[in-house]
């Protein structure tokens, strides 16, 4: 196979430092709160404190004669419409189960009234003044609850749509087949079976959620907001609020973090609402309390798989049901389910049969949202756990049952097509799998062959090795669409437009880079402006890792249109025609040496000979989704006294094509990895038994510190991905699906038992050893 | 709220006699309650510039560490970490860099938590606390400090004068462990420290603290009084062990159950006697 197109990259494999990094690090002001917020009104939300109950009353009297409280808004006075609080793409595969304020509450922490005052003590004030009656009702606390007949129906209103099954709280329902499992399991020789639970987690962005609502002068309104999907959140308050799109202008400025609880439209309806009812600037943040109460989380699953080996060593049968907590909401409840098989089983494609089937169902628990990995994550947990196990009872090497079932280049999966975005899916051949030398680098970093199996003893701490593999996706296809326009300054420069969100992730400078390249110039050369509704093209948003392969495409492809456009004005003043012309260093260069600056044909454009602007727009809607690979290695310690769980060493090796920028693809593993050690080990919300998160806070929710972070060697391997940006795939969310599975048999290597629920904490693992 | 800095002990004398006044040194753990809201102090009466208050000093008959003094400071004190190695070892667990860098050994104290560091390795020095008030002074054993979970023996107008430590043996060994859900900048879920003296295999003196397992940080002496003078064979870590499992008594919390608790510092316990037995410190 082809492993990179032979021309040599300029700009793009480099590691250009990030666009907006100087920025950044000397703390110029880029975040939505950094402007000046002193006449902006402040929005304190009042939560439910029960998990479900119906509002018999609701007094806001005295709440809104206090002096400083501008508005206090509840079910009374906001549009009732039923929408999806989730940003996805039109029409959204989530429920209309949300209104901004609604007569019923469905979970600790949902929406009661809000109140936007002068100051944030005259908000607390108000709020502690609103007097509400609730009438308690019974609560459904976790899946099995829910599927209990007679259940009580979290979801009972009439005017919701999209919902599965309300009466029997199921969101989405899934069922799919290729070939016959009941068949392909009698065919088999060994049978493994395993099911696996995960718990509630949060993202813990270091920005929590934050908007400011303003008026333009135009009385338009402007929405600055901490966003992954800003063209999402235009549609849907829009929607939500009853106004017309051309009214509203959504700004993401540089934010925090997201790792998909910002592919969410969370405050930004009720910042609106309140800027068009006072004509007053609202500053809406939620507090840490309340970005694990009351935001999104990642859906809770068990998930059962059922594997089917031939003495041979092959797959021939895999059966997955998942069943996914979405909590008092359905946003992405159906696409995250759907996602937990469509991610997962065409790794495993030698399978003539394969079933996967599964249900979302709501409970009275907060609500689920999107989370990188997004349902992949808990797929791969029960799937790798299954395939140690298999590999291990046919006596076989984990990495060489891995190599002999893994998809290949070349090669497709019926599951590809069966199943898509909570729908049918599109048919797919991968044309870049470098999964067997990823195996085969990993194998030799971790030091597999010399380690494996040795259970080395240290007093009460036992050491072993694990691994894992998986894919993901690029971009979510023939239904997600990035776009860029590229216009050209007179001194050579080019302004990059795009509304793909760059999070911190570092996507406007491998946007930047891949024009950069077309256009033969310099990174400086490329001013990027992102994500404004107004200025910019429309993109879905940074989600299902697809910015770097969707939004890269549309770049890649206004940067050739523009380069065709310098040719033709460049091709007289060279007197040569555009075919015999190159664009390099700045330059047009013709033939026996000739050039003319970037600049003289951006000059002659716009003030000289037949002029025009420069400037192109291209958009990209992918036909297929390339899987980036990863290869998880993983050495651990184990004490047996505490059941502490120690990671030693951590080998990620990726094949994500060719990496725009190296150091930023590595980055972005780097986290998902420290970001899955975390969900694998210590993130855990806990409720009371009243459906209460107990654990609200970081200083007992606790993410991982620098001393719980192992050596982490992210190795990228060379791939090429023809139908990429530049050989490039996708990389942001794959990460996150490794540790969890790589640990989990990196322990049973090294004390012989299985973990089926996350995270493992000492307790629990000291409960798999029997010892509490 | 009223802030008043003070700057030296009369001056605290007079501030503490004033309604509704609260001591703030670090205010690491105060600050957070204060945000939180479930503390609301009427008067802050600063006492981080007293310096009669920061001295950490080695005398003939042992050490003292004014209240005041940062964990940093003990910790850069040579003479905690000759003498008092384990006093070293526990205050290096205790939050991060930067809250040892603002918080004092008073101060953590003074918090009264079950689950604290310092007072594990405190208590086995049979550390003494001195109390002073208007006029007055006292001095009591730290384990009668302790009354329960954020209480202590401070009476109203009191504050903690200093810490006193006797001179210690030369010749202990120290144990330490704590299990948190993370390595640092973590409330413990059990700790266990430990000082042992042998010869050959016969214990001459042992102390042993836990912490996260009672109402107050606690010294295990059933364990102590059990091993004491004996033969350290498995027979007696296997009684000191069982002996352990009854003498605390853990609760269920956000952070882990009764049962865990229990069964994990009983294995400290017997990991600390089997160490010191073997000579062989156990790490991953």
């Amino acid at each position: 196979m082809k492993k990179r197109e032979s021309r040599a990259f300029v700009v793009v494999g480099k590691s250009e430092a990030k666009v907006d990094g100087r920025g950044l690090v000397t703390g110029r002001p880029m975040f939505v709160a950094d402007v000046d917020v002193s006449d902006a009104l402040v929005i304190k939300m009042l939560w439910s404190p029960y998990a479900h109950a119906r509002i018999a009353s609701i007094d806001t009297a005295d709440a809104e004669r206090m002096p400083g409280v501008a508005c206090v808004l509840t079910h009374k006075n906001t549009p009732a419409t039923r929408h999806t609080t989730a940003g996805q793409g039109f029409p959204e595969p989530s429920p209309y189960d949300a209104r901004m304020f609604d007569t019923k509450v469905r979970f600790v922490g949902d929406r009661v009234a809000a109140v936007a005052a002068e100051t944030e003590e005259v908000a607390e004030r108000a709020l502690a003044a609103i007097r509400v009656e609730y009438e308690e009702l019974p609560a459904v606390l976790s899946i099995d609850e829910a599927r209990r007949p007679g259940a009580p129906i979290v979801h009972d209103e009439s005017d919701a749509t999209g919902i599965y099954d309300p009466s029997k709280n199921v969101v989405a329902d899934v069922d799919i087949d290729v070939g016959d499992v009941a068949v392909g399991f009698g065919e088999s020789d060994l049978i493994v079976e395993t099911t696996c639970e995960t718990q509630y987690a949060q993202h813990t962005p270091i920005e929590t959620h934050v908007v400011l609502a303003s008026l333009d002068a135009d009385d338009r309104l402007v929405l600055r907001t901490s966003t992954q999907v800003p063209f999402h959140v235009r549609r849907i308050v829009a929607q939500t609020l009853g106004i017309p799109v051309h009214r509203i202008r959504v700004v993401k400025p540089r934010i925090g973090g997201g790792f998909g609880v910002k592919q969410e439209v969370l405050l930004e309806d009720v910042a609106g609402w309140v800027t068009l009812q006072t004509r007053r600037p609202a500053l809406f943040t939620l507090s840490r309390r309340e970005e694990f109460t009351s935001s999104r989380t990642r859906h809770p699953m068990r998930v059962r798989v059922k594997v089917g080996v031939k003495k041979t060593g092959l797959v021939h049968a895999i059966e997955m049901e998942a069943v996914s907590n979405t909590g008092a909401y359905g946003a992405h409840g159906l696409t995250v389910l759907a996602n937990t098989g469509s991610k997962t089983l065409p790794l495993y494609n030698k399978a003539e049969n394969a079933h996967f089937f599964g249900q979302a169902v709501y409970t009275n628990l907060p609500v689920g949202g999107a989370y990188r990995g997004y349902g992949a994550t808990q797929g791969y947990f029960a799937l790798e756990t299954a395939m140690d196990e298999a590999a291990e009872r046919l006596g076989l090497d984990p990495i060489e049952f891995r190599l002999r079932n893994a998809i290949r280049t070349g090669e497709g999966s019926p599951i590809f097509a069966k199943l898509g975005e909570g729908r049918e899916g599109v048919s797919q051949t991968v044309k870049s799998c470098e999964l067997e030398r990823c195996l085969e680098v990993g194998a030799e970093r971790i030091g597999w062959t010399s380690a494996r199996s040795k259970k080395e003893r240290r007093g009460s701490w036992v050491h072993g090795v694990g691994m894992s593999i998986m894919m993901q996706g690029s971009g979510i296809p023939e239904i997600d669409m990035g776009a860029a326009t590229i216009k050209m300054n007179e001194d050579g420069s080019f302004n990059l437009l795009v509304g793909a969100t760059d999070l911190g992730t570092g996507s406007d400078t491998i946007l930047a880079q891949i024009a950069a390249e077309v256009l033969g110039v310099p990174l400086a050369k490329i001013l990027v402006t992102s994500s404004d509704t107004d200025v910019t093209p429309f993109d879905v948003g940074a989600y299902a890792s697809s910015t770097t392969y969707v939004s890269g495409m549309a770049v890649q492809r206004a940067a050739e249109k523009v380069r065709e456009q310098i040719l033709g004005v460049a091709a007289p003043m060279l007197g040569v025609s555009t075919e015999r012309l190159a664009l390099r260093s700045e330059s047009v260069i013709g033939e026996a040496g000739a050039s003319v600056s970037l600049s003289r044909v951006c000059q002659r454009a716009m003030y000289e000979t037949d002029q025009f602007q420069i400037a192109a727009t291209a958009s990209c809607v992918p036909s297929e989704s390339p899987p980036p690979f990863l290869a998880n290695f993983a050495r651990v310690a184990v004490d047996t006294d505490t059941g502490v769980i120690k990671v030693l060493h951590y080998v990620a090796v990726v094949d994500c094509g060719v990496a725009i920028n190296p150091r930023l693809a590595e980055g972005q593993v780097e986290g998902a990895i420290v970001n899955g050690i975390g969900y694998a080990l210590s993130e855990e919300m806990q409720f009371s038994s009243r459906g209460r998160v107990r654990n609200p806070t970081l200083f007992d929710y606790k993410i991982p510190g620098a001393l719980d972070i192992p050596r982490i060697d992210v190795v990228l391997v060379d791939s090429y991905e023809p139908t990429g940006p530049m050989g490039a795939k996708s990389v942001g969310e794959i990460g996150i699906n490794g540790p969890i599975p790589t640990i989990a048999n990196a322990i049973y290597d090294a004390v012989g038992v299985r973990l089926r629920q996350t995270p493992f904490t000492p307790e629990r693992v000291l409960e798999a050893l029997q010892r509490v | 709220m009223d802030y008043v800095r003070v700057g030296s002990l009369a001056e605290l004398g007079n501030a503490l006699g004033r309604d509704g006044a609260t001591l703030i040194a670090g205010g690491t753990d105060l600050m957070v309650k204060m945000r939180a809201g479930s503390v609301r102090p009427r008067l802050l009466v600063d006492i981080s510039r007293v310096d009669e208050l920061r001295e950490v000093s080695m005398h003939p008959s042992g050490l003292t560490i004014g209240s005041a003094a940062l964990v940093a400071e003990v910790l850069a004190s040579p003479t905690v970490s000759t003498n008092y190695p384990l006093l070293a070892t526990v205050l290096r667990s205790l939050g991060s860099t930067q809250i040892r860098n603002r918080a004092t050994l008073g101060g953590n104290l003074a918090n009264a938590s079950p689950a604290a560091d310092s007072p594990l390795a405190l208590l086995a020095y049979d550390a003494r606390v001195t109390l002073a008030g208007a006029g007055t002074e006292r001095t009591l054993p730290l384990h009668e400090f302790f009354l329960g979970p954020g209480r202590t023996a401070l009476r109203r107008g009191e504050y903690i004068r200093s810490i006193d430590l006797p001179t210690p043996r030369t010749d202990w060994d120290v144990f330490f462990h704590k299990v948190g859900r993370r390595r640092a900048l973590t409330i413990a879920i059990t700790s266990v420290a430990g000082l042992i003296a042998l010869r050959g295999r016969a214990v001459v003196d042992v102390r042993v603290t836990a912490g996260s397992v009672a109402p107050t940080p606690i010294r295990l002496r059933a364990v102590e009084d059990l091993v004491r003078r004996r033969e350290l064979d498995g027979e007696q870590i296997a009684a000191a062990h069982a002996t352990a499992l009854r003498e605390v008594s853990p609760i269920d919390d956000v952070r882990a159950t009764a049962l865990y608790r229990r069964t994990v510092t009983a294995d400290l316990v017997a990991r600390f006697l089997h160490e010191a037995s073997e000579s062989t410190p156990t790490s991953p």
